[in-house]
């Protein structure tokens, strides 16, 4: 590759990680303390909905989806955000979160398909997809130009096979990259084609070199433990695992990545057999103390200590998934089947009721 | 149009109570439930397909032979019989057909992107004859090697097929002997000891494949939801279009050999016998004191098979036919009265909630 094109790139990334983020702190009209808001997808009749809500049921925006979506991120001035569809998925949508109106329509290159997720830059210049390359199977991080109508500029190889949920930590530089490991083509839609030989991984991608920094992997007899979900506070990395392997085996999902390490939880046998192998989303509570993973096959949502990884408690809610700090340290907001809830280890209520609606697999708080 | 689907749906919904249900179901019942419907079901129409793909396998090979007119005819009857026979399997969309690559190699469809078609062009430009030995056959693209794919060489220009020693013949013929191979796989995984039916079956004691047995019964109801809610939404409605205008035939599951109409009826048999066999949904909801849901899945069961094979032109007129619009509207309807019976009360009476996000892994 000409050395030109590599300057290019990594200007590209350094204005994009440098810029500080003072200048893009939340709207003042999206931060209110008693104003707290999240945002999910749902499916509502045959039509889908990424809908801003509070915990009141008050719905503030409501951004009609092509299909399906999947992971939303909010844009570090909170004024937008931009949802993905559901992999195999080939558009995102970038919202104005005070209108709902969509902005902009983002299509997949030809030959590559969304993996339902993205994060922005710091300074909300950027943005970083993961994506799939159909040719090759490999899985690659975009990076787009925010301020060019999502304009591709670059992709990298983000060192394993599909690649899904990713978070810029709070080094401004470094992107986290859940390497799921699980090969899907669009022509066998959402099936397995690799169970024997998944390799899945946590890429450190550092953006100001588009290189790889370092990877991290369970152990090799743990390789059908698919690393898909992630929530970071400061440096600590909490991963929602979901295992491929048979169901008469109960595994851990729970790893955590204190920035040097990657380390599977143990967890009790009893415990490990309610959560049926599979983790649908994870979320830090607002301190970072308490860690909620949601496990919807079970219908049940865990809570961990983040430091230890201790077990704190569990509650059972109908086809739980969409998780996100809630309003007060320990407290988590959810989405299960139709309904908000309010959750700590020690329990939930419901706080709403979207009628005939079905919530998706994620949720992010905006503010 | 889109409107009046819409206000028909909210009333739909609305017309069932939420109620939810208590453990009505015992473990045995789910255990029985599950047994009716693998022995029953599932086996005998994996079977049949098995059979049919080995039958097509072999006339296809005499055919290409030598090709007669009368031969070609058997062809045609014999590839219907084996669409018959998938289109009666295609609702198990769990278990051993998901092994990679998937139902694709079956069937790749829908092809919203025209995949499969342009991927053919491409092999008759070339006469690729990897395509026409099945080693490297079973290598190639699903879009390649599927029934979609044997319909176009069957269907289309089929004068061609006549002419000894065609490519498109040899071509065709691979196909019949990798389906052949590929259903008799399919079978042998369900019905060998230990197979996935008796991972179905001895699902209480947890298997490989699920949990529990509510699970396993769950895979059913699953089943049920998404066969209806493929008719509806990829075999009807979006052929259909919003408008007549909008109407795209070539969208049709099987336009080519004009087959539309009967896959989405086999579809719905299969479903039908789900409730129908002995022991089957319709006998647990009665067991459980919920006949009157058993009888209004008959009767809706009933109407839209009954109303399907009324229809006096195939699909592929109707889709575009003025006069036929306000039936095939009322078809959608009574297709998400069904749907939605099954899957908010139903599913519900039984405690087989099929779970949104707990479908497959993201």
């Amino acid at each position: 590759m000409a050395t030109d094109m590599q300057v290019t790139r990594r200007h590209i990334l350094q204005t994009g990680a440098a810029v500080g983020a003072s200048a893009f702190l939340p709207s003042p009209s999206l931060a209110q303390p008693n104003d707290s808001r999240w945002i999910g997808c749902r499916k509502l009749g045959d039509t889908h909905y990424a809908t801003q809500f509070d915990t009141t049921g008050k719905i503030w925006t409501n951004t009609p989806l092509p299909s399906r979506g999947h992971g939303i991120t909010v844009s570090p001035d909170g004024r937008t955000a931009l949802i993905v569809a559901r992999r195999p998925g080939t558009y995102a949508l970038w919202v104005d979160l005070e209108s709902g109106e969509t902005l902009t329509r983002i299509e997949s290159a030809p030959h590559r398909h969304f993996y339902g997720h993205a994060c922005f830059s710091r300074d909300g210049t950027h943005i970083f997809m993961t994506e799939n390359d159909t040719r090759s199977g490999a899985g690659l991080i975009s990076v787009r130009d925010t301020s060019r109508a999502f304009e591709e500029l670059d992709h990298f190889p983000t060192g394993g096979i599909g690649p899904h949920e990713l978070a810029l930590l709070p080094d401004g530089k470094t992107i986290a990259i859940a390497n799921g490991g699980i090969l899907t083509r669009p022509e066998t839609g959402r099936t397995p084609l690799n169970l024997e030989s998944m390799a899945p991984s946590l890429t450190l991608f550092d953006i100001t070199t588009g290189k790889i920094n370092t990877q991290h992997r369970l152990p090799a007899s743990q390789h059908q433990l698919s690393i898909r979900h992630m929530s970071v506070h400061q440096n600590e990395i909490a991963l929602a695992l979901q295992f491929e392997g048979p169901r008469n085996i109960p595994m851990p999902l729970l790893a955590l990545f204190d920035g040097v390490s990657l380390r599977l939880i143990d967890t009790p046998d009893a415990l490990a057999r309610r959560m049926r192998n599979y983790a649908g989303s994870i979320s830090h509570d607002l301190s970072g103390d308490i860690i909620a993973m949601t496990c919807p096959k079970a219908n049940l949502v865990t809570f961990w200590a983040a430091k230890t990884g201790e077990p704190l408690g569990q509650t059972r809610a109908g086809d739980v998934c969409g998780a996100a700090p809630g309003k007060k340290p320990g407290e988590f907001v959810l989405t299960a089947r139709a309904d908000i809830l309010t959750a700590s280890f020690t329990g939930h209520h419901a706080d709403a009721t979207f009628s005939r609606s079905q919530w998706d697999n994620h949720l992010t708080r905006i503010a | 149009m889109k409107i009046l689907r819409f206000v028909v749906t909210l009333f739909t919904l609305t017309t069932f109570s939420q109620t939810a249900s208590a453990d009505l179901v015992s473990q045995a019942q789910y255990v029985s439930l599950v047994q009716a419907l693998t022995e029953k079901t599932a086996l005998p129409l994996h079977r049949q397909f098995a059979i049919e793909a080995a039958l097509m396998g072999d006339v296809m090979k005499g055919f290409c032979a030598a090709p007669t007119p009368a031969g070609q005819v058997e062809v045609t009857q014999r590839f219907h019989a084996l669409m018959d026979a998938w289109q009666q399997v295609e609702p198990f969309r769990f278990g051993p057909v998901m092994t990679a690559p998937g139902p694709a190699r079956f069937q790749f469809w829908p092809d919203k992107r025209g995949t499969g078609q342009r991927q053919l062009r491409q092999a008759f430009k070339d006469k690729d004859v990897t395509l026409t030995e099945g080693t490297t056959l079973a290598t190639k693209s699903v879009a390649l090697r599927d029934l979609q794919a044997l319909e176009t060489l069957i269907f289309v220009k089929p004068e061609v097929l006549l002419e000894p020693g065609s490519y498109r013949c040899a071509y065709a013929s691979a196909i019949a002997d990798l389906q052949r191979t590929q259903a008799a796989l399919l079978y042998d995984t369900w019905s060998r000891p230990n197979g996935f039916a008796a991972e179905l079956i001895n699902a209480a004691s947890s298997t490989p494949a699920f949990f529990d047995e509510r699970e396993a019964a769950g895979a059913y109801v699953n089943a049920l939801v998404s066969t209806l809610e493929v008719i509806r939404l990829q075999k009807l409605d979006r052929p259909m279009g919003l408008t007549v205008s909008e109407a795209r035939t070539s969208r049709l599951e099987n336009w080519r050999s004009k087959r539309s109409t009967q896959n989405m009826v086999l579809n719905l048999l299969t479903l039908q016998r789900f409730f129908a066999v002995e022991g089957g949904f319709s006998d647990l909801l009665r067991r459980v004191d919920k006949q009157e849901d058993a009888t209004a899945a008959e009767a809706l069961f009933d109407k839209v098979i009954y109303n399907l094979q009324a229809f006096e032109s195939p699909m592929e007129t109707l889709v575009a036919d003025t006069k036929a619009r306000s039936n095939l509207e009322s078809l959608l309807n009574d297709l998400r009265a069904l749907q939605t019976l099954i899957q908010e009360k139903i599913a519900i009476d039984l405690g087989l909630v099929p779970g949104f996000n707990a479908t497959d892994g993201d």
